[in-house]
């Protein structure tokens, strides 16, 4: 489930190079909506986000609201995913679960993509001594087992929904730092960054307005994917007890309560199972879709 | 005063002394006495092996004689048969006594006729490591049912909650009750073929009771004043201060052989193989895998009829399920999921046992918080609980709803007339509104300080049972404006901030009496660290003290029955019920008994069965 | 090179110091203390506690008991187990190990096997059925939950089927499922690299030259394209001894399968800080000299690849 979080560098090296004109944004936005596997998962996240945001309008009943007496009762009309061990709608929970999902996802991409590419710019940008530091901290970020780093942080902090989304955020950038420390690094030298240097533009003012926007395109797939990294990242956590608190319906945590009853209550486990997979694939395809829409020899 | 009244006569001893003349009176009276005939038989036949080898006991059996299972020998007991077994591990002491004067058989095996067979594996499973098996530690009963059959103690508690003799033969209490005089069973041999001695129980008390080694088990002697080996099969334990409990508490804790224990210590015997008298002794122990232990030929009571005792690790909860179904394993030590528990009671390929715990599953409440210290917010939480759909619901009625601290488990000590509380929103809203507490306009109940009553509960991490039951609570609390917020913790982290009073409410089982089948409540013992709810209660702590001083077992009942009612009365945590304990045996495993109160004692009797394929 | 590889190992050392540091913070900064652990149902005093966190020597201060730890792993010595009651660490890395490394092994192995010739086959065969079908399924192999999957199976094999044993490392029917599992996800990653690397090289102009000169496109295919295809192979080789531990640690709970992946999830939740910061340890030492044996393989197989 980590594994999506250290891209080998060289399946980005089109897309960086590509980046550095600007134009190329129209022409990408062309050639990915000619790549169907990525409009379809366009379409899925489309609709989970759709999902997440009416929530309390498309579903049937109260998340929350507990009949004992229907513990576990299987899939039906009135119920189409079954009810769960407790005695609630896992439609309606399994709705607001998209909710959890996304914004985790989101959010917690969102974090680590501001920390990586800063921490990576600075790296690249400054160089030396700052750069050597960064460096061995991102080695050592990416050296440590992922999911030990999580589950140690989960608890540490305790767990929450807050929680979760800043230990995923923190700790998955060393993918964008790496990626950004690279581009900038060749950036550096680059006319327009000294034209910028020689009228005395600061070096904040570089990195934002110069040598951020050149590496988007990159950052953008990576985030796209990681996004689905992240998803599956939370809800291992929750499987794990370590996730977001009960009674909020969060697909891992759904799962991991399922696997105690697999046998008797199988569709406890495989609802959320499968929605974790629908939204993971949605995700997946649009950044594929995406790298190869920004990749412009990737020419269809 | 006597204590061993459940044991008039010490038939072994008088066997092993007995002229053939007399063995065939004996034979006779018991007959008289309604003993089954096989079981005498028995009995004599195995007496007649042991007499060549004082050294080994009389109902020895299959290793009885002194050149180890000699034919005749062998087949003398398998011609008669399965009592031979039932007594075997029995010793044909104490529950052979009992035998006759019940004038029943004590067994399945007895009345079932069928002779059992040598050879098989028994396999179960446990949901965690089992690191090593010491009788120094506090393990779950994953780590126990293996440990105590490479172990014994001088006593036990039976399947009945009887506390029985095994390495003693024989114990007195002083009328004082302050000595604790154990005669030890002669002929015993540790599993690399010493003797087992009062020199090895005098060193391993005196190991326990030494704080500089840190035994975990300490504190079951803290009132040892001294112990004495006046000969190699007497000990005597004085106490500074009379503690009932001693017997079932401190003296069914596993002997290991001094010679091998004091050579490195405690951190040594763990890593090492452990030496018992058990009769199993540990064949390979695979970390996170499986332990399995083989069968110990010379075992004082006859080697055991299955070879091989294994416990597989299974994390997975549905995974044991499938392995049970499939066949893969005989019995899980660990408990299922209730639906997968009522699939397996309706089973006929499964022997079933069930019986109330003693462990309350409770929300320990942290009665220093200013929210929970008053007693009628308490007992408001109680009333607004559904504990029935608790019950029925969550865990199927495989469940006892509780009254107070004691489990029904406990028969003698069980007191049912206490304060009940019935699920009553309008009682609740009531006591919350004496105790101060009025709706606000979330519906969340104030005080006039403006406070909020929000307390946290904490669940263990990957509890799904006892996150359900959590769950349910939370929406029982709302109904009577209680929010009650919920926190995953793992299960260290959990215990160590409850430990240190650092939570509103906890939810888990835990024993507040009756252990070893003794109603002594050390979790309410005030600075006990398992004293969760930190009652601080005057009352409360006078009867317990009186009740581990009582000698006068009618006196003692009195006692734990008014603290009972004290704990109904003030709810110092919230008590929801008695989980069952539920075991499954494929039936495959004949020789069982038809009931058990104790169930997980089974697992300590395994050199009476044996296996028999369908 | 000799420099370069010298400075990387340096590099390295001081990332591994890092990497302690970072485990020791962050396990004692966790609430919860393996004496809960040890003296679970055991009553007692709060003296009596006290003692026994002595006897542990969890009572020393934090930074004696990292300088303690350190100096021991110094040595070769990664100390004791709290919760395996007084186990070495070693002990229980040696009995852990081999069951972590067959099944990833395994898992490799396999994936390697199906995923590189079903790779180039849909890079060279692009936009054909095989393509599509092969895109389909090894974008859905990353997005499905691993531990999902495998409880799938279990019930779908062991349980309906009853072919497979459901648990344990016992005989070779106890690997099919979790080595399943596991190269299930791999081999869809490994399937697009190998497809996205081969489409890469496929536009190179040195292949194009290379047809120029009238080379038959089986020479070009062996010859040029897949030997540079299966380059970044290595790196995924490299980088799946990375997630070794993360990787399996869900896996080996599902499947009880009694390797490093379990006994860290298990040490963690019981705070046996030693056996964290052991294999945490060794673990990132792992990663780190896996990339760079990478690179250093990388310099030999790849020309266009020099080090100052």
């Amino acid at each position: 489930m980590s594994s999506e979080f250290v891209a080998p560098p060289q399946t980005l090296a089109p897309v960086q190079a590509a980046f550095r004109r600007q134009n190329e944004w129209r022409r990408a936005w062309r050639r990915f909506l000619r790549f169907k596997p990525a409009v379809a998962g366009l379409v899925l996240i489309a609709f989970i986000a759709l999902l997440a945001i009416f929530a309390p309008l498309v579903s049937p009943y109260d998340p929350y609201a507990i009949d004992t007496t229907t513990r576990g009762a299987a899939p039906s009309l009135a119920h189409p995913f079954g009810i769960d061990e407790v005695g609630r709608d896992m439609l309606s929970r399994a709705i607001y679960g998209s909710r959890v999902a996304m914004l985790v996802g989101l959010s917690a991409t969102g974090i680590s993509l501001i920390i990586g590419v800063l921490i990576g710019a600075t790296a690249g940008y400054f160089g030396g001594f700052v750069d050597a530091l960064l460096s061995r901290i991102v080695d050592a970020l990416i050296a440590f087992p992922l999911l030990v780093l999580l589950i140690a942080m989960a608890a540490a902090l305790g767990p929450s929904l807050r929680n979760v989304i800043i230990i995923i955020g923190v700790t998955v950038w060393g993918q964008y730092a790496r990626v950004v420390r690279a581009e900038v690094l060749s950036l550096r030298e680059r006319e327009f960054v000294t034209a910028a240097r020689t009228v005395g533009a600061t070096d904040g003012r570089i990195i934002v307005r110069h040598i951020i926007p050149n590496v988007l395109g990159p950052i953008i797939v990576l985030a796209s994917l990681s996004v689905a990294g992240i998803i599956l990242l939370e809800a291992a956590l929750s499987f794990l007890g370590l996730g977001v608190q009960p009674p909020t319906p969060s697909w891992g945590s759904m799962l991991s309560a399922g696997r105690t009853y697999i046998l008797t209550y199988p569709h406890i486990a495989l609802f959320p199972g499968l929605a974790i997979v629908v939204t993971v694939l949605g995700f997946n395809l649009l950044g594929d879709g995406l790298r190869d829409a920004l990749d412009p020899r990737g020419n269809r | 005063m006597l204590y061993d009244a459940n044991h008039p006569l010490d038939l072994a001893e008088a066997l092993r002394n007995a002229t053939p003349a007399q063995r065939r009176e004996f034979s006779r009276r018991a007959a008289l006495l309604g003993m089954s005939g096989s079981v005498v038989a028995a009995l004599l036949a195995a007496c007649g092996g042991s007499t060549a080898a004082p050294t080994n006991t009389p109902a020895g059996g299959t290793q009885a004689a002194p050149t180890k299972g000699t034919i005749p020998t062998v087949a003398v007991n398998q011609s008669t048969a399965p009592a031979a077994s039932g007594v075997a591990s029995t010793a044909g002491t104490a529950p052979a006594a009992s035998a006759a004067t019940s004038g029943s058989p004590t067994t399945a095996a007895a009345s079932s006729g069928k002779k059992p067979k040598r050879g098989g594996t028994f396999i179960t499973m446990g949901h965690q490591d089992v690191p090593y098996l010491s009788p120094d530690d506090a393990g779950p009963t994953v780590w126990y049912v293996l440990t105590y059959n490479v172990h014994e103690a001088l006593l036990k508690v039976d399947e009945n909650f009887k506390l029985v003799p095994v390495l003693a033969e024989s114990y007195q209490v002083s009328s004082d009750g302050k000595t604790w005089t154990f005669k030890l069973r002669k002929g015993v041999k540790f599993h690399d073929g010493m003797p087992f001695t009062s020199a090895d129980v005098k060193y391993y008390y005196d190991w326990l009771r030494e704080p500089k080694n840190a035994a975990i088990n300490q504190s079951n002697f803290n009132d040892v004043a001294s112990v004495e080996a006046p000969d190699p099969s007497t000990i005597i334990v004085t106490l500074s201060r009379v503690f009932v409990p001693f017997g079932a508490l401190s003296a069914t804790i596993g002997i290991p052989a001094k010679h091998v224990h004091e050579k490195g210590g405690e951190t040594a015997y763990k890593k090492g193989t452990p030496v018992g008298t058990g009769p199993y002794k540990l064949m390979e122990l695979k970390l996170g895998d499986h332990v399995t232990l083989q069968a110990f030929d010379d075992y004082w009571a006859g080697r055991p009829w299955i070879d091989f005792w294994r416990e597989n690790i299974v994390p997975e909860t549905s995974v044991r399920a499938i392995a049970l179904r499939t066949g893969d394993a005989d019995s899980s030590t660990w408990p299922l999921a209730p639906e997968d528990t009522l699939n397996f009671i309706k089973d006929p390929k499964f022997q079933t046992y069930r019986a109330p715990g003693v462990a309350v599953n409770h929300f320990p409440l942290n009665t220093t918080r200013p929210l929970l210290s008053d007693k009628r917010v308490r007992q408001a939480m109680m009333y607004a609980m559904d504990r029935d759909a608790m019950v029925k619901d969550l865990l199927k009625g495989l469940a006892v709803k509780a009254t107070s601290n004691l489990s029904p488990a406990l028969e003698f000590y069980y007191e049912p007339n206490v304060t009940q509380y019935p699920r009553d929103l309008d009682k609740a809203k009531a006591l919350l509104k004496d105790a101060g507490w009025t709706p606000g306009p979330d519906g969340i109940l104030v005080n006039a300080q403006g406070q909020k009553f929000s307390v946290v509960c904490i669940v263990f991490s990957g509890d799904s049972l006892r996150k359900s039951e959590a769950e349910i609570a939370q929406r029982n609390f709302k109904e009577v404006g209680i929010d009650m917020q919920l926190k995953e913790m793992e299960t260290t982290a959990a215990l160590n901030v409850e430990r240190a009073g650092d939570y509103d409410i906890g939810l888990f089982n835990w024993t507040y009496g009756g252990s070893g089948g003794d109603p002594n409540a050390q979790a309410l013992y005030k600075g006990n660290t398992n004293a969760w709810s930190r009652w601080d209660n005057p009352d409360a702590q006078k009867l317990l003290e009186a009740g581990a001083a009582e000698l006068d077992s009618e006196k003692r009942k009195k006692i734990y029955s008014d603290l009972q009612k004290l704990v109904a009365q003030e709810v110092p945590f919230l008590y929801v019920m008695y989980w069952e304990t539920i075991l499954f045996f494929n039936k495959r495993i004949k020789g069982m008994p038809d009931k058990a109160t104790n169930p997980y004692w089974l697992y300590q009797d395994f050199a009476k069965y044996w296996i028999e394929e369908a | 090179m000799t420099r370069y590889v010298i400075l990387r190992v340096l590099q390295g050392i001081v990332v591994i110091w890092i990497v302690t540091l970072m485990v020791f913070m962050i396990l004692h900064l966790t609430p919860g203390d393996p004496v809960d652990l040890i003296v679970g149902e055991a009553n007692m005093t709060t003296e009596q506690r006290e003692q026994i966190r002595h006897f542990w020597g969890l009572d020393k201060p934090i930074y004696v008991q990292y300088f303690t730890w350190l100096n021991n792993v110094l040595h070769g010595n990664f100390g004791e187990s709290v919760s395996f009651g007084g186990r070495p660490v070693t002990d229980l890395l040696r009995a852990a190990a081999p069951n972590t490394l067959k099944l990833n092994g395994l898992a490799l192995f396999f994936s390697l096997v199906v995923a590189l010739p079903v790779g180039v086959f849909a890079a060279v065969k692009r936009y054909t059925l095989f393509d599509g079908t092969a895109t389909v399924f090894s974008t859905l192999g990353i997005s499905i939950p691993n531990f999902w999957l495998g409880l799938v199976l279990i019930i779908l094999f062991s349980l309906k089927l009853g072919w497979l044993p459901p648990f344990g490392s016992n005989g070779w029917k106890a690997y099919i499922l979790p080595v399943f599992v596991l190269a299930t996800e791999q081999m869809a990653l490994i399937a697009r690299l190998t497809r996205a690397t081969t489409l890469e090289v496929m536009n190179q102009e040195y292949v194009a030259t290379a047809r120029a000169k009238g080379l038959t496109e089986r020479v070009v295919m062996m010859r040029h394209i897949v030997r540079n295809a299966l380059l970044p192979i290595i790196t995924v080789i490299g980088f799946r001894v990375g997630v070794l531990l993360s990787g399996t640690i869900v896996i080996e709970t599902v499947f009880a399968w009694p390797g490093i992946g379990r006994l860290l999830f298990q040490a963690i939740s019981r705070r046996d800080y030693l056996v964290v910061q052991s294999i945490v340890t060794i673990g990132a030492a792992v990663v780190i000299l896996a990339t760079l044996l990478t690179d250093i393989i990388y310099a030999y197989v790849d020309p266009r690849i020099r080090y100052r």
